[in-house]
């Protein structure tokens, strides 16, 4: 009876001791210039490797109680889903929550709004078939309490729990994955804010994964990947978005990457192109900027509401002292380049603080401004707060 | 086509701050160490001040006032537009300040609003010029943190004489963030309240050159 208490015990004890931790490609600024190096996904986003939870707790995390009197050597090993305790090789489990709290025009008595939302609640589960980790089944569940942004009548009414990722990755040679399943596509910087034009707006927001299969090539000073999509396992055939996409990058100097992003896709009543270019520089340790700018054109097969438009994000991030950083994201989206169409910019500024183990914090305050040949617009102000634990 | 060539604008200048990608980061920290290792010896060996050149976009907002047969109502203007500037700079060990002139050019729009008064009136063409003083504080050798106070005179001519908007003369405050690329370029970001319409903010970025 007792060894069957410890069965069915241990697993929910992995799952809420399991480490999955943040890592950003702000984070050039530490050295860190490719996503494979911490991540699963070579691209970025997910679950991290051991290796990637034990940099974010010796580099990343600021000196805390939990590890005092602690080398990094342990604080490294103390980074993993039992604390203490090794896994079996072929399982590495995660589990992740994100909690956003915002408030619109702060200050004002008459518009002021304020929301909580629990934005994200995923639970990784990883399997390998081998100690090198070669092959890899890699998924993500998730818990929504809101709809996802795809009208489907195949999608039942939330709350509930669903596959958001999950896709095997081989790795053929040293410098070339495959991964064949539901994942992100490839395009750009996949930074984590997923509300950001150069997120969802392009269809690459929190649920855009997409079936399909991605080859990734990566080496000291260059990488490429190819991905072609189906659509989301979710969504109804008529609105699959199928297509491909390339996306690239070339290391011009230490900490200094340069690259290019194309997709084109189409369901049964849109076509979608999307251009990018972006840098990634690290100017000094824990100090970055980050850099998009691209095309979208979104063609309807009916003829109505095509728009080719711009966006640009610029994101910066400063090392004040471990732990804790400040935040800088700048954003400018036109929806019609050839027309009066209102261009829109914003300006968040903020703090990005990681004080104890597997935990972040955000606070933004953001100012938006609208530029409309047709009429004058005020000025939109957000605060916002986020809180991030991963396990 | 000059619309297709300001959107352009905006385009490749954001594409092109992501192609300025060389960075010296060894040789501007060296520079940097010493500066600093100099600092407590002679304040004089490291008075250097040189010039910078900056282009940067800028926003801002105004109030607008309209009229119309005694009919007074209020509604809002938008400014958009670029600058360059031309700034001398007197570094210190970790800090900084500096004295500039600048001159910019953009468009504005304004009303549509008011049920009062009807009036609305986009892509008026403004210019100004003025000057500014900034003080900044190193916070590593690539990241600078600073105020910037802006003085400038501005022109635009809405087509109703009886609507107007905001000061000619206008001061702002600024919280400047200063990113160093390389050597030579820096990449600039700064926002703040103007004091030409109430509860406006202004806020800029863009390119230095050290020269």
């Amino acid at each position: 009876m007792r060894h069957l208490y410890r069965l069915l015990i241990s697993p929910l004890i992995i799952l809420c001791f399991s480490s999955l931790a943040h890592s950003y490609p702000d984070f050039i600024g530490y050295g860190y210039s490719s996503c494979i190096t911490c991540h699963y996904n070579g691209h970025g986003g997910g679950a991290l490797t051991d290796y990637g939870r034990a940099v974010f707790a010796t580099d990343i995390t600021a000196p805390n109680s939990f590890y005092s009197g602690l080398e990094d050597d342990e604080i490294g090993k103390r980074s993993a889903f039992l604390i203490k305790k090794d896994l079996p090789w072929w399982f590495r489990p995660g589990i992740k929550y994100r909690g956003l709290w915002f408030q619109n025009n702060p200050g004002s008595e008459s518009s002021k709004t304020e929301k909580f939302y629990n934005m994200q609640a995923d639970m990784n589960l990883n399997f390998f078939m081998n100690k090198k980790q070669k092959y890899a089944l890699i998924t993500t569940v998730s818990y929504l309490e809101s709809p996802r942004q795809f009208a489907s009548s195949s999608e039942k009414n939330p709350p509930y729990w669903f596959f958001k990722e999950y896709y095997l990755r081989y790795q053929y040679s040293k410098n070339f994955w495959v991964y064949l399943g539901q994942l992100d596509k490839v395009f750009g910087i996949r930074q984590v804010d997923h509300t950001a034009n150069s997120r969802f707006a392009l269809g690459l927001g929190q649920f855009d994964q997409s079936q399909g299969a991605v080859l990734h090539w990566a080496y000291p000073t260059w990488e490429i990947s190819a991905n072609v999509f189906f659509g989301n396992n979710d969504e109804s055939e008529s609105i699959k978005q199928k297509g491909l996409s390339i996306s690239g990058e070339y290391e011009l100097a230490e900490k200094t990457k340069l690259g290019a992003s194309l997709l084109n896709s189409r369901s049964e009543s849109k076509q979608l192109t999307r251009m990018a270019g972006h840098a990634r520089l690290g100017l000094s340790k824990g100090a970055s900027l980050l850099a998009e700018a691209g095309l979208f054109e979104n063609v309807y097969f009916n003829g109505s509401n095509n728009n080719t438009g711009i966006y640009s994000i610029i994101q910066g991030l400063v090392n004040i002292q471990r732990g804790y950083n400040l935040l800088s994201v700048l954003q400018y989206t036109k929806g019609e380049m050839q027309s009066t169409s209102p261009e829109r910019t914003s300006w968040g500024l903020g703090a990005m603080m990681f004080p104890w183990p597997r935990t972040e914090f955000r606070l933004m305050a953001l100012n938006g401004k609208i530029y409309d040949p047709a009429s004058g617009n005020e000025d939109r102000w957000q605060l916002q707060g986020q809180m991030h634990l991963s396990w | 086509m000059k619309k297709i060539f300001r959107n352009l604008m905006v385009f490749v200048f954001n594409f092109l701050f992501c192609a300025l990608a060389y960075s010296e980061p060894e040789l501007l920290e060296q520079s940097e160490s010493t500066e600093v290792n100099t600092a407590e010896t002679s304040i004089k060996t490291q008075f250097n001040p040189n010039f910078i050149f900056g282009f940067s976009y800028l926003q801002w907002n105004e109030k607008m006032h309209l009229q119309s047969g005694g009919i007074t109502d209020s509604d809002l203007a938008n400014f958009t537009g670029r600058a360059l500037s031309l700034e001398k700079n007197f570094p210190q060990a970790r800090w900084g300040y500096s004295l500039g002139l600048s001159l910019g050019s953009g468009l504005a729009s304004g009303g549509g609003n008011s049920s009062k008064v009807i009036f609305q009136s986009g892509n008026q063409d403004w210019v100004s010029m003025g000057g500014f003083v900034k003080i900044y504080q190193k916070l590593t050798p690539r990241f600078f943190i600073g105020l910037t106070a802006p003085l400038f005179w501005r022109q635009v001519k809405w087509p109703d004489p009886l609507a107007t908007s905001g000061k000619d003369l206008n001061m702002a405050l600024l919280i400047e963030a200063n990113f160093r690329l390389t050597k030579r370029f820096d990449f600039f970001q700064s926002i703040g309240p103007i004091n030409s319409s109430e509860g406006a903010t202004l806020w800029r970025l863009g390119l230095n050159y050290r020269m």
